[in-house]
């Protein structure tokens, strides 16, 4: 949390600064700004989340004494998701905060709202997919190698470009590895629908769930 | 209630990476088995295909309730013995609270209640992993190793508890030599 609190702090210190050169742009540039720490913040959060409930602290044996293994893996789930929609919130209140103290006269509430949604979405979107990898991999670099593939996203994506303007590869990568950025014209949002995104998280929890019925549940 | 016919292993193969254990054909007919055997001979793997935690080759007649201990198993070292046999008994099966103090007592871990598992001995964690398993309700016990590391008297405490359990089976494994001519067991060998 205080490291949450620095990494905040002097982003918001960076992007005050910047907003100086462009002040017609302002409010737009705080709310990227905001967003692109978010989605570093909260992959790196998760990737150590995963670790944690996947690699470090293993209690399967003594829980599959007592539930099924898909009731085990489900209720994982749905804690990691409460643990990630916590830290989501914390760094949207700290923002929000931030904002009402320091930018009065900005009105951003309304678009960090939204931020805050699609954020959630996108967190639980490779929460599963980080989760899919490891299962089929069965090991630490299933994650790490999921985690390298969005940043390749992140690095790669680019902000205010025309959804019809982006190049073949990144169309090719948004199939799986989605990223929010802001398009021309269309404001923040993913490059698929977030159908598309639902069907592919359902689709890839079906499959894990049918690919490791049979498996191994330890060494 | 179960007889002791239905416990029996026919054909089990489970195929690793770099080699297989096969197991031909074995019935539990007492309700107290000791399986021994080296280190890699099958002892685990049987134990956890009985326990439908890997899959495997052949056929296992089991009850549908099984309960199994691993011979080395992560628990939460931050937690206290208390707290961590709590939040145990709210999952799945209610377990009696009274269930928990008499094994408590039976190990002699009373005085332990509030300590911290990561600051426990081996020998008191292989018995907080006993215990685990023990306080639920199944009809067969697969115990994984459960005598290593713990001292004679909890050896004792544990072998006289399995004898008082006339509606339940335990098999437990054992690489370590131990004289059980005054048990009313059956050994078998891998």
């Amino acid at each position: 949390m205080v490291l949450l609190i620095v990494l905040a702090l002097a982003f918001f210190l960076y992007s005050v600064n910047n907003l100086n050169d462009h002040m017609d742009k302002a409010e737009l540039i705080l709310l990227l700004d905001i967003l692109s720490l978010g989605k570093l913040w909260m992959m790196v959060f998760l990737l150590f989340l995963m670790m944690l409930a996947y690699i470090i602290h293993q209690y399967d044996v003594i829980l599959l004494n007592r539930v099924s293994k898909e009731r085990l893996e489900i209720a994982r789930l749905v804690a990691l998701m409460v643990l990630l929609w916590w830290m989501v919130t914390m760094y949207f209140m700290l923002f929000a905060l931030v904002c009402m103290v320091f930018l009065p006269s900005f009105n951003v509430f309304e678009d960090l709202a939204s931020l805050y949604l699609n954020l959630l979405f996108l967190g639980v979107y490779y929460l599963i997919l980080f989760w899919a990898f490891f299962q089929v991999s069965q090991h630490l670099l299933g994650l790490v190698g999921g985690f390298f593939l969005y940043m390749v996203v992140y690095i790669g994506g680019t902000h205010f470009v025309a959804k019809d303007q982006v190049g073949d590869l990144f169309m090719f990568l948004s199939l799986f590895f989605v990223d929010l950025l802001y398009y021309e014209g269309d404001g923040f949002d993913f490059y698929y629908s977030r159908i598309y995104y639902l069907g592919l998280i359902l689709a890839v929890t079906i499959g894990v769930f049918a690919l490791r019925k049979n498996a191994d549940l330890i060494n | 209630m179960l007889t002791i016919q239905e416990v029996s292993v026919k054909n089990v193969r489970k195929t690793y990476k770099n080699h297989h254990v096969s197991i031909r054909e074995l019935s539990f007919t007492k309700a107290i088995t000791i399986i021994k055997g080296e280190n890699g001979s099958g002892k685990s793997t049987l134990l956890k295909a009985m326990a439908s935690l890997i899959s495997y080759e052949g056929e296992i007649v089991r009850p549908d309730r099984v309960g199994f201990m691993q011979e080395e198993v992560s628990l939460p070292l931050d937690s206290s013995l208390r707290l961590f046999l709590s939040s145990l008994r709210s999952i799945g099966q209610k377990t009696k609270e009274e269930k928990i103090d008499y094994f408590i007592d039976l190990f002699s871990l009373k005085e332990k209640l509030d300590e911290k598992l990561g600051a426990l001995s081996k020998g008191m964690r292989m018995k907080v992993n006993l215990i685990q398993c023990l306080m639920e309700e199944k009809d067969l016990y697969l115990l994984d190793e459960p005598f290593s590391g713990l001292d004679k008297e909890s050896v004792r405490a544990l072998v006289s508890y399995m004898h008082k359990q006339t509606d339940k089976k335990f098999i437990v494994t054992s690489h370590i030599f131990f004289d059980v001519s005054d048990l009313d067991c059956e050994v078998l060998y891998l």
